[in-house]
């Protein structure tokens, strides 16, 4: 009889057995990498968005005389050119988020100085999309200052969440 | 004397491919060949794009955070672009409102800042929803908030490689000046820069 050498099939078995445990262990750390890596680039697009939005809104803080905060701290409203104790309003900035969208009615950004533009009309634009929460609370009365969080919903499907005391303080204190 | 038998099948070893064979064969390398030249064609032309794409998107981003230093900037960026032509510039947008001393915002992105020789460059076209004659304008506040077209609420520009090649497109969106560039070459869909 001819001897037919090879491999037996319980070599074969542990063989596939052993090379199928390497590459799970493989892929796994390839996975881990690969979501951490997403993540952090997720979580820097996130910072990024927020800082600007921070820009944003603190300007406004710094050149309103008072804020208040309504629906359940979802809308921000920042009275430009009146008084906390004055009774008619004013020009305002107003801020919320409805369904993921963060806008800003008001007066138009003057292009050139970077002021608000008190002679323009108010209109709504979006500062930015992606924001699934914005919510905003008055500091305690007298202290001029209005903390706020945003949660910015990444594309990438993490979310992050920032809470933020303005470094913008109201031209006066808050008046009770 | 060599047996009759020995040259039979010395001869027989002799045998080559037989025209058919040979034109079959040039015929699958030639079919292949020709996939592979184009889908190389295809590749580079959408590389090429992206080079001017996201080179021009981290340019404007640029302007943005010169325009947050004090005085608002203006980028201007060309249509048509040759291998050796400048691709955009940036200027104060009021040369008399300026919070901080100084006289321009950013330098000049020109072609001569991608990598290889002029005659490797290509030409390109870019247009947008905002354009001023033959130029887009993107201006932004002190602030750094874009100011956007009436009506629209995003600048969209289009490069395309010319002639009929690939394009990409960059989506300047919001107050905030969110900058995305597409995936391919639908505004709507795309990626975050």
């Amino acid at each position: 009889m001819h001897h037919h050498s090879g491999f037996t099939l319980p070599e074969l078995l542990v063989a596939i057995f052993i090379g199928s445990l390497v590459i799970v262990m493989a892929a796994q750390s390839l996975i881990s990498h690969i979501r951490l890596s997403a993540r952090s680039e997720a979580m820097m697009r996130s910072q990024d968005i927020m800082s600007r939005i921070q820009n944003l809104v603190d300007q406004d803080i710094q050149e309103a005389r008072c804020v208040s905060v309504e629906n359940s701290g979802n809308k921000l409203v920042l009275s430009i050119t009146t008084w906390c104790n004055e009774t008619q309003t004013g020009a305002q900035v107003i801020y919320q988020s409805i369904n993921n969208v963060l806008t800003r009615t008001g007066p138009a950004i003057d292009p050139t100085s970077g002021g608000i533009d008190l002679s323009s009309s108010p209109r709504t634009s979006t500062v930015s999309s992606n924001i699934s929460e914005f919510s905003a609370s008055l500091n305690s009365a007298g202290s001029r200052g209005v903390t706020y969080s945003i949660n910015v919903l990444d594309p990438s499907g993490f979310s992050f969440k920032q809470s933020k005391s303005t470094g913008g303080h109201l031209r006066s204190r808050l008046i009770n | 004397m060599v047996p009759l038998t020995l040259l039979r099948d010395n001869n027989r070893s002799q045998q080559g491919f037989t025209l058919v064979e040979l034109i079959a064969a040039i015929a699958v390398v030639g079919i292949l060949s020709t996939i592979g030249i184009g889908s190389y064609t295809r590749i580079t032309g959408r590389e090429k794009v992206n080079a001017v794409t996201i080179g021009l998107a981290g340019w404007i981003d640029q302007v943005r955070k010169a325009s947050t230093l004090g005085s608002s900037c203006t980028a201007t960026i060309n249509k048509a672009i040759a291998p050796d032509s400048i691709i955009a510039t940036a200027a104060l947008t009021s040369t008399t409102q300026t919070a901080i001393e100084r006289s321009t915002c950013v330098p000049a992105f020109s072609m001569s800042e991608l990598s290889g020789p002029s005659s490797s460059r290509s030409t390109y076209s870019i247009n947008s929803n905002n354009m001023s004659g033959t130029q887009t304008v993107v201006q932004f506040t002190p602030r750094g908030t874009l100011v956007l077209p009436s009506g629209n609420s995003s600048i969209d520009i289009t490069v395309q490689l010319l002639t009929s090649g690939p394009s990409r497109c960059i989506s300047i969106k919001d107050l905030i000046a969110n900058i995305a560039i597409s995936k391919g070459e639908d505004c709507v869909d795309q990626e975050r820069f």
